[in-house]
């Protein structure tokens, strides 16, 4: 899939966010989208998945030629657009084993049988050293901070989208769960050769990652692209005020 | 003996001039639940409808695919448990049952329940016994129970009271419960109301824990046009742990006044109130929770949990926890209540994994009801009562069986 962000315009909370982004993802390819607090990299995330609370103003995004601003949510995510949250959302009483179930067929991925479902999930777990007691409890319901990042990213293998926005997979997280989440993050990549727009603030995880397009976003617009060469300058320099 | 007009006025006055429903939080909070007019003679001709009530009933039993132990209705009794005790009487009750919670003298809805009531039924547990009670309870006029339940030391006690309606005639239901539990005993106590639409049901209820005790109290409210509860339950021993559990779903406008005591007297007892309502149409529903912390209570635990989900711009739910902590060491005791429509944030994090918006309010709402359901760990009761929720969000009407499906819970008795 191609994901292509043409001239957005978005408003969050009554309040002009997005100022004019372009972006374009291929297939097999790891964006990173970098930035200072405020500048409006969730919201972006937000608006290409149709959160409810951004407003579209100009601008449009488009999947495989498909212009998707006006399309529902759940439509987004069977075009196998994916969003790992920041924050994700705690639902106490909802079984992680039956929504996920329900998930995978809502987005018609390939039938599996019980066991095979389960093994995958297994397996998924195994691989992010997510505890196995884990699997069988409410959604997110009780987690630390950690967990919760490890189950989006649990959810993302097992939902196989063909592009993911990853809004900080590594906050919160400690070294050794940085370095986890960032191979799971890898191996989902070969595995599936989906397209990848990971935002972060810290260049930590990337230590683990082989990222070939970094962008900087500052007040709504993307004001520098380059390699990973970026990073290094970001981690000497900071935000430069010509950058902010 | 009261009659129902007399008792509309002073079963009325005299609850409202009870301290919980002086207190001011709660004082303008009160549903006045219709109470007279259901001359059962009036509606329907008792003696004409006994078959087919008898028959309503056992399709009922079978729709749930529940073994009841006793089938009861306001004209006719079916006990399959010679060990359990039956009458039209309170005087063939349990003997030892002198202490009772309920004082008519007191009480005027009690001492209403008491002098209409025309079935008893006594479940009494000497020590280290075990027992579960499937109870059936059907309406076609009105219908006036008491189930009292008495264990020894050391017994284990579940009983599930499931009320259903064989008639769409204007009724009363009143249930009074007293639960007595004895030393190092658990009670499981789930009772899961399901009447009609037409049907006013009173529902009152008190328990009283001793030393190292244990009550699971679970209370699913789903039929009915007005539902008036109250409950009573008092941590009563050392090391006693009482879990009350209340969930309330209404649509179109359905009224529920829910009011539920819960005291801690004795060191390291417990006393939890989970209250939840999910609110459709323009149903109300007010949550009126209030703990009590006696002194000398060292080491307890009192919480009360007040949660509602408002379906549309017309349901109302007033959720009003209160405290009144009379002793203040190593005693945790908090409340909180929230109210509100779906989390449009959840909604669109369910979404977000293809899920259509409407099946991802359902699944929001099923794991909110799971809550309180999940709560009964008998598993025949948690089936029905989820039954019954599923039921009514797919459009059922209050009183509807739905059939159930799991030949487990057949199976497992």
């Amino acid at each position: 899939m191609i994901l292509e962000i043409k001239n957005l315009y978005a408003d969050a909370e009554r309040r002009s966010v997005l100022k004019g982004v372009n972006l374009k993802i291929g297939g097999g390819e790891l964006h990173v989208l970098m930035g200072p607090n405020g500048s409006g990299k969730t919201t972006l995330a937000k608006s290409i998945m149709g959160h409810p609370g951004t407003k579209i103003t100009d601008g449009e995004i488009i999947a495989d030629g498909k212009r998707i601003n006006e399309m529902p949510v759940n439509e987004r995510a069977k075009l196998g657009i994916f969003m790992q949250f920041q924050n994700p959302i705690e639902i106490e009483g909802l079984g992680i084993i039956n929504f996920l179930n329900s998930a995978r067929g809502a987005i018609s991925a390939p039938k599996l049988g019980y066991r095979e479902f389960m093994s995958e999930i297994k397996n998924n777990s195994e691989s992010l050293k997510l505890r196995e007691d884990l699997i069988g409890r409410s959604l997110n319901y009780g987690f630390s901070g950690g967990e919760k990042k490890k189950m989006e990213i649990l959810q993302m293998s097992i939902l196989n989208p063909k592009i993911a926005i990853l809004d900080e997979p590594d906050s919160g997280l400690d070294v050794d769960a940085v370095r986890v989440v960032a191979d799971n993050i890898n191996r989902f990549r070969e595995k599936s050769n989906a397209g990848i727009l990971l935002i972060t603030h810290y260049s930590r995880i990337l230590n683990y990652m082989n990222p070939q397009y970094i962008h900087v976003m500052t007040d709504g617009r993307i004001v520098k692209e380059g390699g990973k060469e970026l990073i290094e300058e970001i981690e000497r320099e900071g935000y430069k005020p010509e950058v902010q | 003996m009261y009659t129902y007009k007399e008792f509309v006025d002073e079963a009325n006055a005299y609850y409202r001039s009870l301290p919980i429903e002086t207190n001011e939080i709660y004082k303008k909070y009160y549903v006045n639940i219709k109470l007279d007019g259901f001359g059962a003679e009036d509606e329907v001709d008792i003696n004409k409808n006994e078959s087919e009530t008898e028959l309503l009933a056992l399709d009922i039993a079978e729709k749930t695919k529940i073994k009841f132990n006793a089938i009861i209705s306001d004209h006719s009794v079916k006990s399959f448990d010679k060990d359990l005790k039956i009458s039209d009487s309170e005087s063939v009750g349990i003997a030892s049952l002198t202490d009772k919670m309920f004082k008519s003298s007191e009480d005027k809805l009690a001492a209403f329940s008491n002098a209409n009531s025309n079935r008893f039924i006594f479940i009494e547990l000497g020590d280290s016994e075990h027992k579960k009670v499937n109870l059936l309870f059907v309406n076609r006029c009105s219908l006036n129970v008491q189930v009292m339940v008495k264990t020894g030391k050391k017994s284990d006690l579940t009983v599930l009271e499931f009320f259903a309606s064989a008639s769409d005639a204007d009724s009363l239901v009143t249930a009074l419960h007293e639960t007595n539990i004895g030393e190092d005993s658990n009670v499981e106590i789930n009772m899961v109301h399901n009447e009609n639409d037409r049907v006013n049901i009173v529902n009152l209820y008190k328990a009283r824990l001793h030393d190292r005790s244990k009550l699971k109290a679970n209370f699913v409210y789903s039929g009915g046009c007005a539902t008036k509860t109250r409950t009573h339950v008092d941590s009563d021993g050392i090391d006693s742990n009482a879990e009350i559990t209340e969930f309330a779903f209404g649509a179109e406008n359905q009224r529920f006044d829910i009011s539920t005591a819960i005291t801690n007297k004795k060191r390291r007892s417990a006393a939890i109130l989970d209250s939840g309502a999910v609110l459709d149409g323009s149903s109300q529903c007010m949550l009126k929770g209030f703990a009590k912390v006696e002194n000398g209570t060292k080491g307890c635990l009192s919480r009360i949990t007040e949660r509602g989900i408002l379906l549309s711009k017309d349901a109302h739910i007033d959720a009003l926890p209160d405290m009144s902590i009379d002793y203040s060491d190593e005693v945790k005791a908090t409340h909180s209540a929230a109210t509100s429509p779906i989390d449009e944030d959840a909604l669109f994090y369910l979404q977000s994994r293809g899920l259509e918006e409407k099946v991802a309010k359902r699944m929001f709402i099923i794991a909110f009801v799971s809550k309180y359901v999940s709560k009964m760990n008998d598993g025949i009761s948690s089936e029905i009562a989820m039954s019954i929720i599923l039921d009514r969000l797919e459009g059922g009407i209050p009183g509807n069986i739905p059939g159930i499906t799991a030949n487990k819970i057949w199976k497992s008795r």
